[in-house]
Formats: C-alpha cells, sequence, structure tokens
C-alpha cells in the first residue's frame, strides 16, 4: 500500500503537470488547419472544387477526386505538414482534387442527396476530366463522402476508372452500429421541420457521446503527456478545432441520408433512389478498393466490410487498419501505410 | 487500517472533472478547446433556445409560459423526462465506472500512481458504456430525448411543425391506392388476352396469307431462276 502522503505528492504533481500544459495550450492561438498549397478549380452551388499540389507536370499523374463527408470539414486530410493524407498522395504521384462542400444557407434547406450526387459531385467529376482531357477518374470517397461516391459510381459508371471506399458505411444496420441504434426511432420529419438545416453542434455532440469517457475527459487528461510538446499541442489544438467544427446540414438530404440508410438501410436492399433511379450497387464493375478501421466507433468495420456482398466487380480489394476513425486519417501509422497503398493500388490499375 | 490511495484519487479525479466542466461552462479563455460535454451538456443542442430548459434557472423563468399553455407544459414534461432517463442510465454507469476501476485497481494493484488509477477509470467506464449503449432501452432513450428537445422547442415557436397526416387518412390512401392497383392490373390482364387472341387472329390470317404468298412467291422465283438460267450467256 502507498502511504497517505505519497498519495497526496502524487496527486499534487499530477495537478501541476496538467496546469502546466493548460496554461501552455491556453498561449495557442493560431491552429489553423490546411497547410498544402491549393487551386479553387471551380465554384458551384455549394460546393469548391480543390486542386492541390504546384506540380505543373499533374495532368501526367493519376488523378484522385476526394468526396469527403458532408458531416465534418475535409481539413482533417490535411491537419498539417506531418500529418496530411493528401500530402501523402501528392508525394506518391497523385493528382488530387478535393471536393469542399460549402454549409447550407436557411434558404438550402430542401436539398437533396440527388443535388449532392448526380449535380455537384457529377460536375466536379466532368471538370476534372476536363481539365486532364480524360473521360474517367480515380474516386476517393470518405466516410459519408464513401456512401456518396459508392452512389455515383453505381449511377455513372462510365465515368469512375477505380473506386477507393475509406470508413464508409454501406450496411447502416449492423449489431455494432450504435448510431445507428440511437437514430432509429428519431422522427426525422420533426426534426427538420424544427431547424431547417440541421445544426452540426447536435451532430457533434451526438458524436463525442459515442465515447463519452475517452472524448469527454481522457483526451484532455491526455494533455500532461504533451506538455513542453509545442508540437503536440498544436496538433492537439487543431484536432480539437476540426471536431468542433461541423457544419450545419441541409435538412431534406439529412432526412434522407438519416431516414433511407439508417432507419431502413435501403442501399443494400436496392431500395435507395438518387436522382429517381435506384441505386443498384451490382452495376459497380470498376476495381475497388474498401479501406476500413477494425477499432472504428463510428463507422464499424462490419458496416464497411458488407460492401464486398453488394460490387459488381470482380477486382474487389479490401485494406484493413489497425485503428479507429481518426486514426485513420491523422496517425503516424495511418500516414505510413494508407495514402503509399491507395497510390500503389491506383498505379497498377492506371 | 490499510492506506487506500483510490478513495483519494477517486475524490480527486471527480473533483477534477467538476472543474473541467465549470472551465468550460464558464467559457473560458481556450480557443484550442471544443465544447467538453457534461453531464448536463449531455446531447445538447447549443443554438436551441430551449436547450438549457435542465437548469434551475431557465425553468423559473419559463414557468410562467407552461402554466398558461398546456403544450409546451407539456412538451417540457416530456423533455424532463426523457432527460431524466438518460441521467440515470448516466448516472449508473459512471457510478459502476468507479467501482469497477476500484476493484481493477485492488486487484491487480495497478493503481500504482492517480494517473493509472484514471485510465483504469476511463477504460472501465468506456466498456460499460459500451455495453448499455447499443441496449434497446438505452437506444430508444436517445431517440426519444432527441425527439422530445424536438417536441419541445417546436411548442416555443421555433421552426415549423411538419404538416401531420392522420394514419386513418394514410390507410384510406393505400387502401385507395391498393384497389386502383387491382383495377389496372385487372385491366392490364383483360388488355394482354385481347391482345393475344388478336394476335393469335392475325397469325392464323397471317398464315393463310403466307401460304397462299408463298406459293406465288415460289412460282416467281422459279420464274426468275429459270429466267435468270435462261439470261446465264452460253459458255
Amino acid at each position: 500500500m502507498t502511504s497517505a502522503r505519497k498519495t497526496a505528492e502524487d496527486i499534487k504533481t499530477f495537478t501541476e503537470k496538467l496546469s502546466h500544459s493548460l496554461s501552455q495550450i491556453r498561449q495557442i492561438d493560431d491552429a489553423a488547419p490546411g497547410t498544402s498549397p491549393h487551386e479553387t478549380v471551380l465554384t458551384g452551388d455549394g460546393f469548391r472544387l480543390l486542386r492541390y499540389g504546384t506540380d505543373q507536370t499533374h495532368d501526367k499523374k493519376p488523378a484522385v477526386l476526394i468526396v469527403y463527408a458532408l458531416v465534418n470539414r475535409p481539413w482533417v486530410l490535411d491537419l498539417e505538414p506531418k500529418r496530411s493524407m493528401i500530402a501523402r498522395l501528392l508525394e506518391r504521384g497523385m493528382d488530387v482534387f478535393l471536393i469542399e462542400w460549402l454549409d447550407p444557407e436557411p434558404q438550402d434547406k430542401d436539398r437533396s442527396l440527388s443535388a449532392y450526387i448526380a449535380l455537384m459531385i457529377d460536375q466536379c467529376v466532368d471538370a476534372v476530366n476536363t481539365a486532364r482531357r480524360t473521360s474517367r477518374l480515380n474516386l476517393l470517397g470518405v466516410c459519408q463522402g464513401g456512401t456518396l461516391s459508392l452512389c455515383y459510381a453505381a449511377l455513372f459508371p462510365k465515368k469512375v476508372k477505380n473506386l477507393i471506399t475509406m470508413v464508409t458505411p454501406v450496411d447502416f444496420q449492423t449489431e455494432d452500429n450504435v448510431l445507428s441504434q440511437w437514430v432509429r426511432e428519431v422522427d426525422l420529419d420533426r426534426l427538420v421541420g424544427c431547424y431547417g438545416n440541421v445544426p452540426g453542434a447536435l451532430l457533434n455532440t451526438l458524436f463525442v457521446s459515442l465515447q463519452p469517457f475517452r472524448l469527454g475527459s481522457k483526451k484532455y487528461i491526455d494533455l500532461i503527456d504533451l506538455a513542453d510538446n509545442p508540437a503536440g499541442l498544436k496538433t492537439f489544438a487543431r484536432m480539437e478545432k476540426w471536431i468542433a467544427d461541423s457544419p450545419d446540414q441541409a435538412g431534406t438530404a439529412f432526412n434522407e441520408f438519416v431516414g433511407n440508410l439508417y432507419q431502413r438501410n435501403a442501399l443494400i436492399k436496392d431500395k435507395f433512389v438518387v436522382d429517381n433511379q435506384i441505386v443498384n450497387l451490382s452495376k459497380i464493375r470498376c476495381p475497388v478498393l474498401n479501406i476500413y478501421a477494425l477499432a472504428d466507433h463510428l463507422v464499424p468495420a462490419s458496416a464497411s466490410k458488407a460492401l464486398a456482398n453488394y460490387v459488381g466487380c470482380d477486382d474487389y480489394s479490401e485494406l484493413t487498419f489497425d485503428g479507429g476513425h481518426i486514426g485513420i486519417y491523422v496517425s503516424r501509422q495511418a500516414q505510413q501505410s494508407i495514402p503509399a497503398s491507395i497510390a500503389r493500388w491506383i498505379l497498377a490499375r492506371s | 487500517m490499510p492506506h487506500d490511495p483510490t478513495d483519494q484519487y477517486q475524490d480527486f479525479l471527480f473533483e477534477l472533472e467538476k472543474y473541467l466542466r465549470q472551465m468550460n461552462d464558464a467559457g473560458i479563455d481556450m480557443p484550442a478547446f471544443s465544447q467538453l460535454p457534461g453531464w448536463r451538456e449531455w446531447l445538447k443542442v447549443d443554438n436551441d433556445p430551449a436547450g438549457n430548459i435542465a437548469s434551475t434557472e431557465k425553468l423559473e423563468t419559463l414557468k410562467a409560459q407552461f402554466l398558461n399553455d398546456p403544450a409546451k407544459s407539456e412538451a417540457a414534461s416530456r423533455y424532463w423526462h426523457a432527460f431524466q432517463a438518460l441521467q440515470v442510465h448516466w448516472i449508473d454507469i459512471s457510478t459502476k465506472s468507479w467501482d469497477a476501476a476500484r476493484v481493477q485497481s485492488i486487484e491487480t494493484s495497478s493503481a500504482t500512481n492517480i494517473r493509472q488509477f484514471y485510465d483504469d477509470w476511463i477504460e472501465a467506464g468506456e466498456a460499460l458504456f459500451r455495453e448499455r449503449a447499443v441496449t434497446k432501452a438505452y437506444a430508444d432513450q436517445v431517440g426519444e430525448w432527441i425527439n422530445a428537445q424536438v417536441d419541445l422547442n417546436l411548442a416555443f415557436g421555433m421552426g415549423e411543425v411538419p404538416v401531420c397526416v392522420d394514419p386513418r387518412d394514410l390507410k384510406a390512401a393505400l387502401t385507395e391506392a391498393e384497389a386502383r392497383e387491382a383495377q389496372l392490373r385487372s385491366e392490364l390482364e383483360a388488355l394482354k388476352s385481347r391482345q393475344k387472341s388478336k394476335s393469335a387472329r392475325a397469325t392464323s390470317k397471317k398464315k393463310a396469307h403466307s401460304k397462299a404468298g408463298q406459293s406465288t412467291k415460289t412460282k416467281a422465283s422459279s420464274k426468275s431462276k429459270i429466267a435468270l438460267k435462261k439470261s446465264r450467256p452460253k459458255s
């Protein structure tokens, strides 16, 4: 047994270290993320298409169009130079494009998923192909953006050369999908009627509530380990900024996504309608690389793995990551393996 | 009596949690920090007018409105019950998490310092939470809490109540649609059978016509063959 005095000293040291870390993080005023150089190549109603890198020969490299989720900001893929999936893809010889979704205004509350998929993604695909004088490209869908990309690839198969999905939900009702169970009984019509565009804060709080001890407490105490590590504190601050910055969701699109997918699991039942067409995943014949995280609390691996049962392609591969939903974007381990694997897979099919 | 450090650790960590929540509530000047979800903040939507109804002060200011408006009163009551039901789960998980952490530290003697005890507590809490979160009772409660919050906001005039369709109207519309579908199907069957008999008649006519035509054609063809033969120059 430890003596009472030793315990008191232990607590005192712990408190001092935590105070020190907190005082240091208070001094961080600039935690702006997004560091890779890029230009806007197209601005449309509700989106901006960005092209990364300064290499003038990028037309000769394989193009990758990243479709990120609507529910978070895409700059987690370019958090800082050492934690940037985009920078790693550029280093591996990819010509990287990204769709940046713009926040819906109150008048955009009726914007549908069809608008996102069949209009906005399609405009971006056409813009990339026009810029590069090609007819097909590599599509990389991340999280919810992966689901949107699957729908796009099924509806416009001729425009997608290779499809990569990353931490993408496909079967929305697997037993371990906590979020899916929580929203099963939510009255979406009343929710959207009440808010119009659904507040990002509501979704953010739900996401954090999936791991209340870890995300609500532990990470702040873990700051002790970052005392006297300015770079580590800055990364922490950037991550905090990203986590807290959830955009509002266009009401109709949110209702369609949660209602049809989380509540009715329509995508794998061939009952999901986009742009007046049923999304049939078996129409995806292009090569597919499905990447998922084994400890994903938001999109369980089981939800992503289901894709293998529904796509119609012969060339289907999986890549697993031993980590969580955020770690797959920013952890050192992911930075070393995921972008390199994606680039290798694309180059082998270019 | 031997000294058990976990008593002190638990007391200290409990106070620390409170401090972190207060710091967050006070909007302390820490731009890097996001909102720390706490007991009351859990699932709270920041930008809704009735969201902080859980506070006693807010309840006091809204009391008059509740008394004079049954819809508001009912919505507030529903919200409060849903909120409390979630709180019961949360308090239960939290209490058990402290117990589990203490048992863990005593059984394995892993709590050699406060940080170790803290990590044990987090692990225990997450494990208990994961078990609870996937139960239907808990999931339903989260859904009810969100629905109740929406109802409360609607009762206070935020947004628009969607046009409520009476289930009886829906049932009548479904019956009507099914009857119409049955009628269309029977019309389709009748049309198909008419089409079938029409095409059968046409086929037999065509056959007869084709027989006649074929003999003419054969004749003509033999004629032309003959003509060709005839026209072919002699070698």
